[in-house]
């Protein structure tokens, strides 16, 4: 199982490892600092085409405020293509504002969790996260209909 | 009037011929009437546009010039008028001199024609008749006058109502044009508003967004420094440390509260029927500090429906239990009672503790934004939650307010209108 984090601030991709690790997750963790990377990770362009190295993931963590492109940008490309279109997708952002909250579930978001500077509360999230989507989640093997 | 009345009243006699006159103008006064004695046509007329009841006219006094005088009188006349002449004839009959002349004024004006020799009784029969007749045409006038005086007062108002009606037209184009003139000041107003508040927004959005990243960093990694490596580190590092964590952690809590006092301020709160009691009742069990052996937070009677916004509510009403809790005095329990009131049929919501209480000097500062008691390091907080719950209590529609004294505790209490059962 493979975790892709989208996430430009190289601290919080530290604090991310860091409790995936205090969580016990067996998966493997994926770093995308943009959302282009996420996007050229996901079609497999260039080096990322190796599925070996780079595996398609079973679950993304996404930031919203990114350079290039930004987190709503990937989310609305992931829902227009088939293969991605019910990948889960968590949202993790700095802000609770109303209006992004709204925004990433009507661009189908499967969750929306706001960043926390405490260190144990975040390993608390995580655990709670990792158990419940790779844990108890189901999710299709493949996102495309195949005619019976 | 009586000057006019005689004027006009009178008889102008017409008499060449001495004798004739005076008989005559004897004969008239006798009978009351008044007479002005004239030696011919000429005079007579001229004398005639001062006024005249009637003329009486010997027949001797007419010729050709003086009929032309006559006829110009005559002719000149207003509408209203038509002088009566009584004419003394001395065998009138056709053939005899002045006969077509006489015939010819008969024609076009009220001639009474007299033949000589007569009797008085005629004559003053003639003239009190003719007099009679000059009298209705005076009706006439009067009635002519009256009517034009009308029809000018008539006129006037009308000027007068046109003036004003000018007037009231101009007026209400000036109003238009005045309302024309707010409407665009308001249009541009609200425009520069709006951006203005984008600019907040965008601003606040910031904030939540980028400020807090790099504060994140800082409480996280001191954090992850004092879990790691707090037993190789001489305790002063590891002191220096929390402080670092702490400073972050509320400066964190500072934006935050900002934030959320921001969105108060200007995001809309939509008002529903909202259930205080079990509102209240999620509160406590939400917050381990809200429960024992931390605090007693007691519902001492059942809180009724109100019109609110739950979220926001429910952040007003977790404030207000918080600082029940925070503000007790060293080593005592913190005991909060919540409880219903009623006022001016608006539902009263008490939150009422045994804590320090509140000097009369600070109760309306404390709602105040940023306005703080106490010290950091006696008790904790932002000095933001309390204008919080005002601002978003006040966005409901609601009041808040404080009863308290020093070291005898407060009591918090919020307004707002029943939902009337409905939910």
């Amino acid at each position: 199982m493979t975790i892709l984090l989208v996430e430009d601030s190289a601290d919080d991709v530290f604090f991310m490892k860091r409790a995936l690790k205090f969580a016990g997750t067996s998966a493997s963790i994926q770093v995308a600092e943009d959302g282009q990377v996420a996007i050229d990770y996901l079609s497999g362009e260039g080096a990322f085409s190796n599925r070996a190295e780079f595996p398609l993931p079973t679950l993304i963590l996404l930031d919203l405020r990114m350079p290039r492109v930004p987190g709503f940008e990937v989310l609305k490309w992931l829902r227009k293509k088939e293969a991605f279109s019910c990948l889960p997708v968590v949202i993790l952002s700095s802000s609770r504002e109303e209006s992004d909250i709204r925004k990433a579930y009507s661009l189908g978001a499967n969750s929306f969790l706001v960043k926390t500077g405490d260190s144990n509360l975040l390993v608390a999230m995580v655990k709670t996260l990792v158990e419940y989507w790779l844990k108890y989640n189901e999710t299709p093997a493949s996102c495309i209909e195949t005619p019976a | 009037m009586d000057q006019r009345s005689s004027v006009d009243d009178r008889v102008i006699v017409v008499a060449p011929s001495g004798h004739d006159a005076g008989n005559t103008a004897q004969v008239l006064r006798s009978d009351g009437i008044a007479v002005q004695i004239c030696p011919d046509l000429e005079a007579a007329c001229v004398e005639a546009r001062t006024g005249a009841g009637a003329f009486l006219i010997t027949q001797e006094s007419l010729n050709t010039r003086s009929l032309k005088h006559l006829l110009i009188l005559l002719e000149e006349q207003p509408p209203w008028s038509d002088i009566p002449l009584i004419l003394l004839a001395s065998g009138y009959e056709p053939g005899a001199p002045g006969f077509a002349s006489i015939k010819a004024l008969g024609n076009s004006s009220a001639v009474t024609v007299l033949d000589r020799p007569l009797r008085v009784v005629t004559l003053l029969s003639a003239v009190k008749t003719s007099l009679h007749a000059r009298r209705r045409q005076y009706q006439v006038r009067d009635l002519l006058q009256q009517r034009e005086s009308i029809l000018a007062d008539l006129r006037d108002r009308a000027a007068t109502l046109e003036s004003s009606q000018l007037e009231l037209m101009l007026a209400k184009e000036e109003i238009a044009r005045h309302a024309s003139e707010l409407e665009q000041t308001v249009t541009e107003r609200t425009a520069k508003l709006r951006e203005t508040i984008a600019q907040l927004e965008a601003f606040s959005y910031s904030i939540s967004h980028d400020m807090r990243g790099p504060l994140r960093a800082m409480q996280q990694y001191s954090q992850i420094l004092l879990e790691d490596y707090e037993k190789r580190m001489p305790a002063e590092a590891a002191d220096y440390l929390g402080r670092i964590f702490r400073g972050a952690h509320r400066l964190d809590r500072l934006i935050q509260d900002v934030l959320t006092y921001s969105r108060a301020a200007r995001v809309a709160i939509p008002i529903a029927p909202v259930d205080v009691d079990k509102l209240v009742r999620d509160i406590i069990q939400q917050y381990p500090a809200f429960q024992p052996p931390k605090a007693q937070v007691q519902i001492v009677l059942p809180l009724p429906r109100v019109l609110g916004n739950e979220a926001s509510l429910t952040q007003c009403i977790s404030n207000l239990i918080d600082n029940a809790v925070k503000f007790s005095r060293p080593g005592e329990t913190p005991k909060v009672r919540v409880y219903p009131g009623d006022s001016n049929g608006r539902i009263q919501i008490c939150i009422e503790d045994n804590g320090i209480g509140i000097a009369p000097e600070n109760q309306e500062r404390i709602f105040n934004i940023f306005e703080r008691v106490h010290h950091d390091r006696e008790y904790e907080g932002t000095g933001i939650g309390l204008s919080i719950v005002k601002k978003t209590i006040e966005r409901m529609g609601g009041d808040v307010g404080v009863e308290s004294s020093i070291g005898r505790g407060s009591k918090f209490w919020i307004k707002l209108q029943c939902a009337n059962g409905e939910l």
